[in-house]
């Protein structure tokens, strides 16, 4: 009897030994990756990645796919697994590798990691072969990008910062892109400037300095009049007028002054306008955001008309 | 003594006098009659109390009697109504539609009222402040859980319009409160899991590719990522991932037919170098021919619709669900086919171009030696560019905000009625607001 216990013990924890290993490694396997398909993994993620690297990512959201993934993420992301499964350790790369490598750098750059970007294709120009040349030149380019950005302080806060320096890091940023005009990289700098004068904007905003917000919107739409977030500068400034308006009717109600009706009505048209500008564009997602505003605040004004009747 | 009275004198006197009598009880009476009824309104308010538990278990109950005896009303009368038509020989379409209402009216027999809202909230008090009687409880309860079932589906169908809509986020939140309401609802679990397989997940790639590296691939790799296409086209096999590579190397090196070509050529096949064949095939920016084609089998296909239907019809039309069949019902109207139609037809209405325009531009740019580059041509003369009304915007490099097509609609009236109550509310002089204006005071300006 007490024989038979130990036999059923002992296949027990074979089975469940047997279990445990079946799963470890097919946790351990990388799902369809085969040393015979006839697709290469390497030529595959290259070429499809140089058909992005075309996309502009100042002007465009052709870099973003369907499911709102960036495209250079994902690039990134299968040349990182393609470096993990070979498992080769620099320096001691073969010309795949340092394939591998430029490519990462040429996703790195677009993502803005500009740092991790130099790394990469100083490696790649320090080891010479096939893509030294390329490497070296883009290198060039990608440290002046470093060193712009390390030239900010990193624990400003654009709400709490110093005007002066929000100020500065947008002219810098316009001044390079301006240097780099004739190369792709141009876009990544107005991208850079750009993300500055927002970031000027909301200071203003965050101190309830409504016109100089409004200055600064204007400002920030006439210098990236090109940009793909056009629609949304509008939207932005569409909003500033519509809280100037808010605050133009709260204001009067408590400090018992005359309410300037002709004002909040102006206020209140400047931001429909910018709202139907801004929904005049292709992208429906924006379309939708600027029709929502406009009936946001009809019915705020329906509201505010409806109170004092 | 007395002179003797004329009778019909005597009666008249009679009758005066009678009449005083009565007028003169009346005003006795009528003092403590109006007394008693303030008084009785007195002891009402001071005596206003809430409603006794008791009170509101009828109350809720006769609010739930109402509406399942209109219920009840309804369903007679369409059963009364199929019976009639049955038994008049009435045409099958009418009978068909009275069976209809008939078997709506059954089926909906256990639905939610908005009454059952009245009588929750009449329960509910004494739920919260008394101590309820066994029968209010009950009826709470069942209320309650009717209430919390149709909460459960509407949040269900919410989530799963949101997978379908691909809100993945909205969809998490309708689905946590599901599992809230029923932590055992099966359809939750469901959702749940249909949720999961659609959320984000790490990009498939690498399946079915190979891990090893071909000895041509590194060069050609090496010349696509330096911009060196010639050579990449000539280094790169004829396998299938040597295919692509060509292929992008002809794209981005100016050969676009051959490009497509090769990549034709790749789009039938299975694994991830057809599917990405497929898929830059497909890209408008890419493939400017069949976006072209594309773009201008819609246009006509939306002008077509537009003859018939207008706007409406010209965006909604195409679309095989319940907007494009509305689009179909409201167009198909007398009225329209009579006047509008014609109208729209002889005025030559045009729907919105600005999509084949661009694809139209894209082809003249690209392929200007194309086989359809006249066609192209053609149509970036004909459709306007619509008057891209974000250009209002801008004098030269200066941004100024058009004025707003949509109106405030504030007319003059709501406007003075508007100032009046301000300065009613703020205690100014009304001419004090108007001096701010150009109007003169009692006289609203015209802003």
């Amino acid at each position: 009897m007490l024989k038979l216990a130990a036999h059923h013990s002992l296949l027990l924890r074979s089975a469940v030994c047997l279990a445990v290993g079946t799963l470890a490694v097919g946790c351990q396997s990388t799902r369809g990756v085969t040393a015979d398909s006839q697709d290469r993994a390497l030529t595959l993620s290259v070429a499809e990645l140089q058909m992005h690297l075309r996309t502009d990512t100042y002007r465009t959201f052709d870099n973003l796919q369907s499911d709102g993934r960036d495209v250079f993420d994902v690039a990134l992301w299968r040349l990182d697994r393609l470096v993990e499964l070979r498992g080769a350790q620099y320096p001691q790369w073969q010309d795949s590798d340092v394939v591998i490598e430029y490519a990462r750098a040429r996703a790195l750059e677009r993502l803005r990691r500009y740092d991790e970007a130099v790394v990469a294709y100083r490696r790649v120009s320090e080891l010479g072969g096939l893509l030294a040349k390329p490497a070296a030149e883009q290198l060039e380019v990608i440290e002046r990008f470093a060193a712009q950005l390390h030239e900010i302080d990193p624990t400003l806060e654009p709400l709490q910062g110093d005007l002066a320096q929000i100020e500065a890091s947008t002219e810098q940023w316009l001044q390079l892109a301006r240097e780099v005009h004739s190369l792709p990289h141009a876009s990544l700098a107005l991208q850079e400037a750009e993300g500055w004068e927002q970031a000027r904007v909301d200071y203003f905003a965050g101190r309830g300095e409504g016109d100089d917000a409004i200055a600064a919107c204007q400002r920030l739409i006439e210098r990236h009049r090109d940009s793909k977030l056009y629609p949304r500068h509008l939207i932005r400034l569409g909003d500033l007028y519509a809280e100037r308006a808010r605050r133009g009717e709260s204001t009067a109600r408590v400090q018992r002054a005359a309410f300037d009706v002709r004002k909040y009505e102006k206020d209140l048209e400047q931001a429909l306008s910018a709202y139907e500008l801004a929904s005049e564009t292709r992208k429906p997602r924006l379309r939708r955001e600027a029709e929502t505003r406009i009936a946001a605040l009809l019915a705020y004004h329906e509201g505010v008309r409806s109170d004092v009747r | 003594m007395f002179v003797e009275q004329h009778p019909a004198a005597a009666l008249g006197v009679r009758m005066t006098v009678v009449a005083a009598v009565v007028a003169l009880l009346v005003l006795i009476l009528q003092g403590p009659a109006e007394a008693s009824e303030s008084d009785e309104l007195a002891a009402m308010l001071v005596e206003a109390r809430p409603p006794t538990d008791q009170e509101r278990y009828e109350q809720a109950k006769a609010t739930l009697r109402s509406v399942r005896n209109e219920r009840l009303l309804r369903l007679h009368e369409h059963v009364f109504d199929t019976g009639w038509r049955l038994w008049t020989g009435t045409s099958p379409s009418r009978l068909l539609s009275s069976v209809r209402h008939t078997a709506k009216e059954l089926a909906s027999w256990r639905h939610r009222s908005p009454a059952e809202d009245e009588a929750l909230e009449w329960l509910e008090v004494s739920m919260e402040v008394g101590v309820p009687d066994e029968r209010s409880f009950s009826l709470y309860n069942w209320l309650r859980e009717r209430e919390s079932a149709q909460q459960l589906e509407i949040k269900l169908d919410g989530a799963e319009s949101a997978i379908a809509a691909g809100h993945p986020l909205l969809a998490k939140v309708r689905l946590a409160r599901s599992f809230e309401l029923d932590p055992d609802s099966e359809r939750t679990l469901e959702l749940r899991a249909k949720l999961d397989a659609i959320a984000p997940v790490a990009p498939i790639w690498l399946a079915d590719t190979a891990l090893t590296v071909d000895p041509w691939e590194a060069p050609v790799a090496a010349a696509l990522l330096s911009g060196d296409y010639r050579t990449a086209i000539d280094l790169s096999p004829d396998a299938p991932s040597g295919t692509f590579a060509r292929a992008v190397a002809q794209f981005l090196g100016g050969s676009k037919e051959e490009a497509f070509e090769e990549l034709d050529s790749l789009s039938d096949r299975d694994g991830l170098c057809g599917e990405l064949a497929r898929g830059w095939t497909d890209l408008e920016d890419i493939n400017v021919e069949e976006s072209f084609d594309r773009e201008e089998r819609q246009y006509q296909v939306r002008r077509v619709l537009g003859f018939v239907g207008g706007r409406q019809l010209s965006t909604r039309g195409v679309e095989l669900s319940p907007v494009g069949y509305r689009a179909w019902r409201e167009s198909i109207t007398p009225l329209n086919v009579a006047v509008a139609m014609p109208a729209r037809v002889y005025s030559g209405w045009k729907p919105d171009g600005d999509a084949l325009r661009e694809a139209a531009m894209r082809y003249v740019a690209e392929l200007p030696e194309g086989a359809r580059s006249e066609d192209a041509a053609a149509w970036v003369q004909s459709i306007d560019p619509a008057e891209r009304s974000n250009l209002r915007a801008w004098s030269g490099e200066s941004f100024s905000l058009p004025a707003a097509s949509i109106k405030l609609r504030l007319s003059s009236s709501m406007r003075s009625s508007y100032i009046w109550s301000l300065c009613r509310a703020i205690s100014l002089p009304p001419c004090s607001l108007y001096s701010l204006h150009s109007g003169t005071p009692g006289e609203p300006s015209n802003y």
